[in-house]
C-alpha cells in the first residue's frame, strides 16, 4: 500500500462525545433487546439488535472515518458521508426497532416515572403522531434537503465546524422521520397502507434526481469553498463536483428504488396483505395473551376496551412495557451483586483476597515513605510527591463515582489493627463522649488547611512522615480500643469516603430481607467462631447506605446464609430516606453527619479555587498589603471563612429563609441536617474535576519516577523511552469533562434536594418555597465550581515548568 | 457471541481511532515557493485563550502530489511589545509546547514542529497552539525536505474571546434543560393523577 494510501486510510478522527453518545445507545439498546429477545423472539430476533447495531456503526463511519476528515477537500466524499447519514444509518436504526429496547434498556424507575409521563402525554403524542405523518416526513425532508444543497448553507457549513456538526444533526433527524413511514418501526401504527410506500419512495427519488442532475451536469463549481482548498489525487473541483452528483444520483437514487420494488412486490404477492392501522396491534395483543401472565392478560383486556384507536400504539409500548417489567421482576433476575460476580465475587469474598489488595497497598505505602525520606525532595520526581497526589486521589474519587469505598477496603492501615491487638493489651471501649464525627471533622479541616499552608503536595518527605504518623496513630488507637474506633471517630480519610460513598452506586446489602427476619445469631454483627462480624457495629438489616461502611466484607464472610452482597443502588437516594439506622441513628438528628457533609461540601470548592490563579494571586496581594510577613495568616483566614463561616451563613440562611418563605414548621436543625447531605454530589464531582484534572496533567510524571527509583536501586528498566509528553484529554476535553461532571452533580444534588423538600411539604408551591433559596446556594455553587475550572491552575506534581 | 462481547466490540472499533486531535479549517494562506506547495489551514475562529488548530499540508509544486516526509516548522511572531515564553503544558505537539505571555519585550519567535500524527487528515501537518494575547500573530511556515527549503508566512488576526466559554455553552445549557424537562414531567404526573381523580 503507498504511503499517501496509508495516510488516507489512518485519517480517523475521533470525538468523545459522540463516542461515548453512541456507544450509551448501543449499550442501552442492547440491554433492553437481550430481554425482549428472550420474552418475543419473534417479534425481536437476532437481524433487528444486528441492524441497528450497523445503524450506529454507519453513523460512527460517517462522522468519524477518512470521510469526514476529506469532506472538506473533496465534494464526493462529502457525498458519500452525507449518503451514509441520510439514506443508509436510519434506515438500519429504524429497522432495530429501537423504541421498545431502549425503553427497556433503561432503568426501570427512570423509564416508568421519568420517560412515562411524556409518552402517555396526549398533547406529546399528538404531536408524535403528526410529526410522523407521511407528509410531514416528506415535507420535512425535502425542505431539509433542499436547504442545505443551498450553496450559501453548504459552504456555511464547510467554513464552520459548529455549523457542519448543525447539518449533520439536520440530515440524520430529517431522514430519520423520512424513514419512519417505510420502515414502520415496530409499535408505530401506519397511517398510510403499504401501496403508498413506493409512490412516497418514488417522490423522493425524484427531489434527489434533480438535485443530482445539477451537481453532475453543472459547468461550473457550486460551492466555492472547493475551489479554495488545494486539489488532492489530480482531481480538479469540477470534476470532483460532478463525481459527487454522480454518487448522488446513482447510489442515491438505489436506496430509494430497492425499497420500493421490495414493498411493491410484497403487495402484490398474493400472499400478503394490505396492512391495515389496527392489525398490526391485534397482533402484538395475541403475542402478549401468549405470555400466559395474568398480569398481561388483564392489561390486554383493559387495552382492547380503550378503543382510543389513534393512540393504540402508545398503549402497545406501555403495555409492554409493563408487563415486561413485571415478568422480570418475577423471573427474569434481581439486582446487580457484584459478589455473585465469577472470580471477581470469590476474590472480594475471601479474607485473603482482601489482604492481598492491603498487602498491596502496604508495599505502595512503604515505597512512598522510603523515597520521601531518602528520594530527592522535588515532587515530581519523588514517589511521595506523585503517587498520593496525582494518582491516588483521582483513582480513589472515581472509584467512589463509578463503584463504592474500595479504598478502604484496600486500606493499609487497617493491617497494623491485628497487630496492636496481637500485642495483648487490654482494650477499652472508645470513650463515649467522642463517640461521633466531630474529632475526625476537626482533622479533616486541619488537614485541608495543613495540605496548604505546608504545601503537602510540594514536600515529600512531609508527606511520608504524614503517612508514618497515620499508621502510628492507627496502631496506637486499634491497639488500646476496641472495634474500629480509628476507622469510625478518627480517620479522616475514612470520613471523605464515607461522605462520598453516599453517592456510590455500590452498597454492601442483605440479598433477601425475609432470611434476616428468620435469623436468631446475627453472625453478621455478633461474628461467630470463624469470622468475626462488623466492627463499625452495623447491622446489616437495619443498614442504609454506605455511611460508615469500610466494604470489608467481614459481613459476609460470617453471614452462615450467604445473604450479603455488593449490589447495585440508585445513587444518592439514601439521603432522601430518614431511617433508624443500624449504629447511625436518623441523619435528621446527626448534627456531626450534616457538618462533615458541609466539610466536604465547602471543601471541595475551597480546595480546588485556591490552587486557581485569581485566589492564589489575590491571598497574596492581601498579605503584602497588611505587610504580613507571610502568607500564612491570609490563608487560615480563607480556610476559615469557607470551611466554617460560609457553611453556617449559608447553608443556615437559605434553610431559613425558605423555611419562613414555606411556612414549614419543621426544625431549622433538622432541615439543616438533610438538605446538607442533598448538596454531597455537587461537591463529589466537584471533587471529581479536580483530582482528575491534575492526573490528566500528570499521568506521564509516574514514568520517570518509577524509571528514577529503579535506577537508584540499581536495577534498570528495559525500555528506558519516556511516555509520551502530551495529556491524556486536550484541554477543550478537560474543561468538558469537568462541566459534564459538575452538571450531573448539580442535577443530582437539586434532585435530592427536591426528594427531601417534598417530604415536608407535599405541595409543588410550598415544596418549591422551601428549596429555592438552597437552590440559589447550590447554583451559585456549581458556577463558582464551573469558574473555578476555567481559571489557569498550578500543576501540581508534574514536571516541566510549571505556573 | 455473547451481549458482553457485542459491547466491547462495539466500543473497541467506536474508540480505536483515538489519535487524531485536530486539523482543517479554513484556508489561511495557499502559496506555492520552490519546489513545494503550501496550503495553511486555521480553526475558523481564532482565539486568545483559547486552542487554535494550524494544519499545513504540503504538496509538490510540479505534480502536486502529496509530500508526507518534510519537516514542518511553525515560527509564531506574537505582535508588537508581546514577549515570549514556554509556559503551558496544554500546547503543542509531543514535547514542543509553547505559549505566550504579555510583556515588554522585543517580539521573539518561537517555533513548533507540526506533525502528521496529531492530525486528523494524515495528510496534513498539524499542531494545536494557544496564543494567550490577542492581535496580528505571524505566523512563519518553514519547509524543509532533503536539500530543499521554503518558508512562508503569514498572519493570523487573533481575537479576544472566552473561547472555553463558548466552548462549554452546550454543557452548560445542559441543567436547564434537564430542569426544564423534569418540571414538565412532574407537571405531565401532577395532570395525569389529577385527571384520575
Amino acid at each position: 500500500m503507498s504511503p499517501i494510501s496509508r495516510a488516507v486510510l489512518a485519517s480517523w478522527s475521533f470525538d468523545l462525545k459522540i463516542a461515548f453518545c453512541l456507544a450509551l445507545l448501543l449499550i442501552l439498546y442492547l440491554r433492553g433487546w437481550r430481554i425482549l429477545h428472550r420474552t418475543s423472539p419473534d417479534r425481536f430476533p437476532v437481524w433487528r439488535a444486528l441492524a441497528f447495531s450497523g445503524g450506529l456503526t454507519s453513523l460512527w463511519l460517517a462522522i468519524a472515518s477518512p470521510l469526514d476528515a476529506f469532506s472538506g477537500l473533496l465534494l464526493s466524499a462529502h457525498m458519500v458521508q452525507h449518503l451514509l447519514l441520510m439514506s443508509v444509518a436510519p434506515p438500519l436504526i429504524l429497522l432495530g426497532a429501537p423504541l421498545l429496547p431502549l425503553l427497556r434498556g433503561l432503568p426501570r424507575k427512570f423509564a416508568r416515572d421519568g420517560v412515562g409521563p411524556f409518552l402517555t402525554s396526549p398533547a406529546l403524542r399528538r404531536v408524535g403522531d403528526r410529526l410522523t405523518h407521511p407528509v410531514s416526513c416528506w415535507i420535512i425532508m425535502a425542505i431539509t434537503l433542499c436547504a442545505w444543497h443551498v450553496p450559501a448553507a453548504f459552504d456555511l457549513a464547510l467554513h464552520s465546524p459548529a455549523w457542519h456538526k448543525v447539518e449533520h444533526a439536520f440530515f440524520l433527524g430529517a431522514f430519520l422521520l423520512f424513514w419512519w413511514p417505510v420502515v414502520r418501526p415496530f409499535p408505530s401504527r401506519p397511517h398510510w397502507p403499504l401501496w403508498s410506500v413506493p409512490v412516497y419512495l418514488l417522490a423522493a427519488d425524484l427531489l434527489n434526481t434533480a438535485l443530482s442532475a445539477i451537481l453532475t451536469f453543472s459547468d461550473r463549481v457550486l460551492y466555492q469553498s472547493y475551489l479554495e482548498v488545494p486539489r488532492l489525487f489530480g482531481t480538479s473541483a469540477l470534476a470532483d463536483q460532478n463525481g459527487a452528483g454522480v454518487i448522488m444520483w446513482v447510489p442515491g437514487s438505489l436506496v430509494f428504488l430497492i425499497p420500493a420494488a421490495v414493498i411493491a412486490m410484497k403487495y402484490l404477492s398474493p400472499g400478503d396483505r394490505l396492512v391495515r392501522p389496527n392489525l398490526l396491534t391485534k397482533q402484538f395483543n395475541h403475542g402478549l395473551t401468549r405470555m400466559n401472565t395474568d398480569k398481561s392478560r388483564a392489561i390486554t383486556k383493559g387495552f382492547e376496551l380503550a378503543k382510543i384507536r389513534v393512540h393504540q400504539y402508545l398503549f402497545v409500548v406501555l403495555n409492554f412495557l409493563v408487563s415486561g417489567l413485571n415478568n422480570r421482576r418475577s423471573k427474569v433476575r434481581g439486582r446487580f451483586d457484584l459478589l455473585s460476580l465469577p472470580l471477581v465475587g470469590p476474590f472480594l469474598r475471601a479474607q485473603s483476597g482482601r489482604r492481598l489488595l492491603q498487602a498491596t497497598m502496604l508495599i505502595v505505602a512503604v515505597a512512598i515513605i522510603a523515597d520521601g525520606i531518602f528520594g530527592p525532595q522535588v515532587s515530581s520526581a519523588n514517589l511521595a510527591g506523585v503517587l498520593p497526589w496525582t494518582f491516588w486521589r483521582a483513582f480513589v474519587v472515581v472509584a467512589l463515582l463509578v463503584a463504592g469505598n474500595f479504598f478502604c477496603m484496600a486500606c493499609p492501615f487497617t493491617l497494623f489493627r491485628e497487630l496492636g491487638r496481637r500485642l495483648g493489651l487490654r482494650q477499652h471501649a472508645w470513650p463515649r463522649a467522642l463517640r461521633s464525627k466531630w474529632l475526625s471533622i476537626a482533622l479533616l479541616a486541619l488537614f485541608f488547611w495543613a495540605y496548604e499552608v505546608f504545601g503537602l503536595w510540594d514536600k515529600p518527605i512531609w508527606t511520608a512522615w504524614l503517612i508514618i504518623n497515620y499508621f502510628l496513630i492507627a496502631f496506637v488507637i486499634d491497639a488500646l480500643f476496641s472495634g474500629a474506633s480509628f476507622c469510625k471517630y478518627i480517620c479522616p480519610i475514612g470520613q471523605f469516603q464515607f461522605v462520598a460513598s453516599l453517592i456510590s452506586p455500590l452498597e454492601v446489602k442483605v440479598r433477601e430481607p425475609s432470611i434476616c427476619a428468620r435469623c436468631k445469631t446475627h453472625d453478621c454483627l455478633r461474628g461467630n467462631e470463624r469470622q468475626r462480624g462488623c466492627e463499625m457495629a452495623l447491622y446489616l438489616p437495619r443498614k442504609s447506605g454506605n455511611l460508615d461502611c469500610t466494604f470489608c466484607l467481614d459481613c459476609a464472610r460470617a453471614c452462615p446464609h450467604d445473604n450479603v452482597g455488593v449490589m447495585t443502588v440508585a445513587p444518592g437516594l439514601d439521603v432522601v430516606r430518614d431511617l433508624q439506622r443500624s449504629s447511625i441513628g436518623r441523619l435528621s438528628r446527626r448534627q456531626d453527619i450534616a457538618a462533615l457533609g458541609l466539610i466536604f461540601v465547602f471543601a471541595a470548592f475551597a480546595n480546588a479555587a485556591f490552587m486557581v490563579t485569581p485566589i492564589s494571586n489575590w491571598c497574596s496581594q492581601l498579605a503584602a498589603r497588611l505587610n504580613l510577613p507571610s502568607i500564612l495568616p491570609v490563608t487560615t483566614a480563607y480556610f476559615f471563612f469557607a470551611l466554617i463561616l460560609a457553611p453556617i451563613v449559608l447553608i443556615g440562611g437559605s434553610l431559613f429563609a425558605g423555611r419562613t418563605a414555606a411556612g414549614i414548621k419543621a426544625p431549622m436543625r433538622e432541615l439543616i441536617c438533610r438538605f446538607s447531605l442533598a448538596l454531597v454530589p455537587l461537591a463529589a464531582t466537584m471533587w471529581a474535576a479536580h483530582f482528575l484534572f491534575h492526573f490528566l496533567a500528570g499521568w506521564n510524571s509516574a514514568w520517570p519516577v518509577f524509571q528514577r527509583v529503579v535506577g537508584d536501586l540499581g536495577l534498570s528498566v528495559a525500555n528506558q523511552q519516556a511516555l509520551p509528553d502530551s495529556n491524556l484529554v486536550s484541554i477543550t476535553n478537560l474543561l468538558i469533562l469537568q462541566t459534564v461532571l459538575l452538571d450531573f452533580g448539580l442535577l443530582a444534588t437539586l434532585y435530592l434536594g427536591w426528594r427531601i423538600a417534598r417530604v415536608y411539604a407535599p405541595g409543588l408551591q410550598i415544596a418549591f418555597r422551601l428549596m429555592a433559596p438552597w437552590v440559589a446556594m447550590a447554583v451559585a455553587l456549581y458556577l463558582f465550581g464551573i469558574w473555578t475550572c476555567l481559571q489557569p491552575m498550578q500543576m501540581r506534581g508534574v514536571s516541566g515548568s510549571l505556573s | 457471541m455473547s451481549i458482553q462481547s457485542w459491547i466491547l466490540t462495539a466500543l473497541i472499533v467506536m474508540l480505536a481511532p483515538c489519535v487524531a486531535r485536530g486539523d482543517g479549517g479554513i484556508v489561511q494562506l495557499r502559496e506555492t515557493r520552490g519546489p513545494f506547495s503550501v496550503t495553511v489551514f486555521v480553526s475558523p475562529e481564532v482565539v486568545s485563550a483559547g486552542l487554535t488548530d494550524v494544519s499545513v499540508l504540503v504538496q509538490s509544486q510540479k505534480s502536486g502530489d502529496v509530500i508526507l516526509d518534510a519537516d514542518v516548522t511553525l515560527s509564531l511572531i506574537p505582535p508588537e511589545g508581546v514577549a515570549t515564553n514556554e509556559s503551558d503544558l496544554f500546547c503543542g505537539p509531543s514535547g514542543s509546547g509553547t505559549a505566550f505571555q504579555s510583556g515588554n519585550v522585543t517580539p521573539q519567535p518561537l517555533s513548533v514542529r507540526a506533525a502528521r500524527n496529531q492530525a486528523s487528515n494524515k495528510l496534513l501537518y498539524a499542531a494545536l497552539l494557544k496564543f494567550d494575547t490577542p492581535g496580528n500573530w505571524r505566523v512563519q511556515v518553514t519547509i524543509s525536505r532533503g536539500s530543499d527549503s521554503a518558508r512562508f508566512d503569514c498572519v493570523l488576526p487573533v481575537t479576544t474571546a472566552s473561547a472555553e466559554l463558548l466552548a462549554l455553552w452546550p454543557y452548560l445549557a445542559f441543567p436547564p434543560i434537564a430542569i426544564a424537562a423534569f418540571a414538565m414531567n412532574q407537571w405531565l404526573r401532577r395532570h395525569t393523577l389529577e385527571k384520575r381523580a
